[in-house]
């Protein structure tokens, strides 16, 4: 926020380029950066401050997008926006162990859910809008697993991968003292509860419910590849697809347990990130850190989890129980539903202030400083200028010798006057 | 030891001389591998400059010394140091892609079209390495009378209009340069360049000799606000005569300003700076909005080159060994990538016969390897690491941000207009639907408009990685030419 506009448009590519590049490398190579730069970073509070509101802002806002997208694939583009602002609150409050660790777990379970929105997309001929899947979990049983593996991940429900990542980094905010501390703690507590609404949203409103792919007529250039079979049943992807969900799944599940402590609490950085005494929150969580399974258990106590699950069962009771819901809710909150569905109006803002002022001013330059002012009157004034002045001079030479004999004449008297009588 | 300069300047020349013996249609064909033979020949004379150039100093190397007009101790006095060895390199080489590059495309007066511009070459060579201020003056203005026919003769419909813009914007600038030669020779009694280095001036002399050469070069380079006759030779001149002039002939405006108005009047010079800064910053700005909403390729390739060249005339008044090298770097550069880009409006004004953007589009279907080429060439426009114009800009905008931060930030400002105009023209271009059956027919490069981008991309690539053997011809000239400008001569 506000500079992240391009990355739900680039969703445009292939979804395993999105996986790669979108959720697990190019997007935190500035996470990394910002952690890589710590020495910098630490000595200005008012830089840290910035970094975290930005970050809470992020998380929080993006993820409300999340909730009334229609496009499996814009879903998960905003999830990844939300899940980076949880980064850069972490680097914001010094935690950059954390944002290191939730870049780490976040890479493999927003891959598998890229992925797994590939497999859904291709089962149904390349259509991504959520409004026409449902009940896909009958026949496409190995994505439907992966997907509710990584939603639970997302989510942060313990003993799953981002459980732990998401934990410390609203732990470690509590903790911090840093400008704007409050501010992101509220946002970042609260974006736990919209977390699990809206990737529960689009886990029912894909795989659960009504087979709304049946009735839906296809739109009308309705793309036939080598997948379309017309009213077939769709299919599990095949085994090239499958495989790497599987392998994403696994440490989805795992390796928030299982890193969790060195990356967090051991040596794992060594001396790579610096971080100031006064700011050293993640040294305080490691004076109470209990272990992994005391830290699942001990989230039991916390509204964290709460939240989480509370996010879960809105979605529950929203898109399983009354599906006529939603619909009732964006017609209540009609100015607040078309804000997020225009995406806050900060795409249209570039394009009229960014991209059309620009070229306003281009415009405006070309038109008055190139064309008038440079062109018209310098250059073009200044041969317009000498043309004139050779039409008049020009009539001095009329060819007549009495002209001539007249001015002579003028200009004997005239030098006489000048010597004689003055 | 034999004369390469003159051997530069000369072999094209007369090369150019005997092309036009073939004049009559059915030796078109004759006169068109004459003017081959010619422009590699006056490439070959040109290696040992590059071999043969001693890096560790800043002294003039292969000198000519001939007395030409006694009376007037007027000499033929040939030399170069590291600013401009590169350049009659660059010259040369681009001497044989505008030959190549016009085989096909010229059908009338051929062996006249190929004359000018082997005899052009030749006397811009004769421009860079010149140390005498009459022959430097007799090669600056005679490079006109080729540049002027190429534009009168084989231009676009408006090319009188243009050819005349060009040749009179030109000629105001260099005949107050000629009252400035003429009074140098009136306090030293010698028209050495390198002499009047050494010439104690008033301030007030300094100023005024100041303002009259810079308006010479500024008009070349050229700066705003004297730039308005760029676009429109450009648009006019056929694709040779925008590549040279682009490659080349602006490069003799910053030129310029190391060999002419920093040495002889750097008191006057540095009390000017913030001016100049100024108007390097506002060419870079200003003109890259300009550019933004060009509706012809042309102009907006013009117009990016004026912004480009904006970072060549910051890089020199920065004062700092950055600085200039970066900025003699950036007009190396600058010249491979606006060459290429004017060449790849050339490979599609040849198959449409229109140079507005609004005609193309979806281009890449059906001309990859044109589109990849173009691609490149687009990126290196923008400033990408790893092609030659990142290399120049990032030098100049590294030493501005140490002279002044928001110097630097204007100078960075232009690298996202950069890519705003130029990936913009090349989405609306290449990218998207096929926008008329004319362009679903174009065909993709021919062998030889392959081969005549391809050596132009290896170029960008090579200075975009391994820039080190261009700076170290720079450095030490550029380290020397500081000190020399920092004495005063007062």
């Amino acid at each position: 926020m506000p500079l992240h506009v391009w990355l739900p448009d680039s969703m445009e590519g292939p979804t395993p380029i999105s996986a790669l590049i979108h959720a697990a490398t190019m997007v935190t190579a500035g996470i990394f950066m910002v952690a890589r730069m710590s020495p910098l970073f630490e000595w200005s509070d008012t830089a840290l401050a910035v970094v975290t509101v930005i970050g809470a802002t992020t998380a929080l806002f993006m993820a409300f997008l999340g909730v009334v997208q229609t496009d499996i694939k814009r879903v998960v583009a905003y999830s990844t926006l939300s899940q980076l602002g949880y980064m850069t609150v972490a680097l914001g409050v010094s935690a950059y162990s954390a944002a290191i660790f939730h870049l780490m777990t976040h890479a493999f379970f927003k891959a598998l859910l890229f992925l797994t929105a590939g497999s859904v997309i291709i089962a149904m001929h390349h259509e991504q809008d959520m409004r026409r899947m449902g009940g896909l979990r009958r026949y496409m049983p190995i994505t439907y697993i992966t997907t509710v593996i990584g939603a639970l991940a997302l989510a942060g429900i313990p003993p799953f991968a981002g459980f732990y990542s998401k934990d410390a980094i609203i732990e470690a905010v509590g903790k911090s003292h840093i400008g704007g501390h409050a501010y992101a703690y509220f946002a970042v507590v609260a974006g736990v509860f919209v977390t699990g609404l809206y990737t529960f949203r689009m886990l029912f409103m894909t795989f659960h419910g009504a087979e709304r792919f049946r009735d839906a007529a296809p739109h009308g250039e309705h793309i036939h590849d080598e997948h379309a079979h017309g009213a077939a049943d769709p299919r599990e992807s095949p085994w090239v697809v499958t495989v790497p969900l599987i392998l994403l799944a696994i440490p989805s599940i795992y390796s928030g347990w299982t890193y969790v402590q060195p990356m967090l609490f051991g040596n794992w950085f060594g001396a790579s990130i610096d971080v100031r005494s006064q700011h050293a929150v993640m040294a305080e969580l490691a004076a109470e850190w209990p272990g992994p399974v005391a830290f699942a258990l001990h989230a039991v106590a916390t509204p964290t989890l709460w939240l989480a699950l509370a996010g879960i069962a809105t979605a529950v009771y929203l898109y399983l129980v009354n599906p006529a819901m939603p619909a009732k809710i964006a017609a209540r909150f009609s100015t607040l539903y078309t804000l997020l569905v225009n995406k806050y109006y900060l795409d249209a803002f570039n394009e009229w202030f960014v991209a059309g002022g620009s070229r306003w001013l281009g415009n405006f330059a070309s038109k008055y400083g190139d064309r008038t002012i440079i062109d018209g009157w310098a250059v073009n004034g200044s041969a317009w200028l000498i043309g004139v002045t050779a039409k008049a001079l020009r009539r001095i030479q009329s060819g007549y010798v009495y002209h001539y004999a007249f001015a002579m004449i003028v200009g004997v008297f005239g030098l006489l006057y000048w010597w004689g009588v003055r | 030891m034999m004369p390469y300069l003159s051997l530069s300047i000369w072999v094209p020349i007369v090369a150019g001389l005997a092309v036009l013996g073939f004049r009559r249609e059915q030796d078109a064909m004759f006169a068109r591998w004459v003017a081959l033979a010619g422009a590699i020949a006056g490439f070959l004379v040109t290696i040992p400059l590059w071999v043969g150039f001693d890096t560790k100093t800043s002294a003039m190397q292969f000198v000519e010394f001939v007395s030409w007009i006694p009376r007037f101790d007027i000499h033929y006095h040939l030399g170069v140091d590291g600013f401009s060895m590169l350049f009659i390199l660059l010259n040369s080489l681009m001497t044989i892609i505008v030959v190549w590059a016009g085989w096909e495309v010229i059908q009338t007066r051929v062996a006249q079209y190929m004359a000018s511009f082997l005899v052009m070459s030749g006397i811009m060579n004769g421009v860079f390495c010149a140390l005498d201020g009459i022959l430097f003056y007799v090669f600056f203005e005679a490079m006109l009378i080729p540049m002027y026919l190429i534009i009168g003769v084989w231009g676009g419909p408006n090319r009188i209009y243009a050819a005349l813009k060009f040749f009179l914007y030109t000629l105001l600038g260099s005949i107050l340069m000629l009252v400035a030669l003429i009074y140098l020779y009136s306090v030293s009694q010698t028209f050495e360049i390198l002499e009047w280095y050494k010439v104690p001036l008033e301030m007030s002399a300094q100023i005024l000799l100041w303002v009259a050469f810079f308006l010479g070069f500024a008009i070349k380079v050229p700066m705003w606000p004297v730039h308005t006759w760029l676009p429109d030779a450009h648009v006019e001149a056929p694709t040779g005569g925008s590549v040279v002039l682009a490659a080349i002939m602006l490069k003799i405006g910053g030129y310029g300003f190391v060999r002419f108005i920093m040495p002889i009047a750097p008191d006057a010079s540095r009390y000017l700076t913030g001016f100049m800064i100024a108007l390097s910053l506002i060419a870079i700005i200003y003109i890259g909005f300009v550019a933004i909403i060009q509706a012809d390729m042309k102009k907006l390739i013009a117009y990016s080159s004026v912004s480009h060249m904006g970072f060549v005339t910051l890089g020199f008044f920065v004062w700092s060994q950055l600085g200039v090298e970066g900025a003699i770097v950036q007009m190396i550069s600058h010249a491979f990538i606006a060459a290429a880009l004017f060449l790849c409006i050339g490979v599609m004004y040849d198959r449409l016969h229109s140079r507005q953007i609004a005609d193309y589009g979806g281009v890449v279907n059906s001309m990859p390897n044109f589109a990849a080429l173009m691609m490149l060439f687009a990126m290196a426009n923008v400033g990408l690491p790893g092609t030659s114009g990142f290399v120049g800009e990032f030098l100049v905008i590294l030493a501005s941000v140490k002279a002044n931060f928001w110097i630097g930030f204007g100078a960075a400002v232009s690298l996202i207009l950069g890519a705003a105009y130029t990936l913009w023209l090349y989405k609306r271009v290449i990218f998207g639907a096929v926008a008329n059956a004319r362009v679903a027919a174009m065909k993709d490069l021919s062998r030889r408009e392959f081969w005549m981008l391809t050596v132009l991309a290896v170029m960008v690539l090579w200075i975009g990685i391994w820039p080190r053997p261009i700076v170290d011809v720079v450095h030490v000239t550029a380290a020397d030419f500081l000190v020399n400008v920092s004495h005063s001569k007062l």
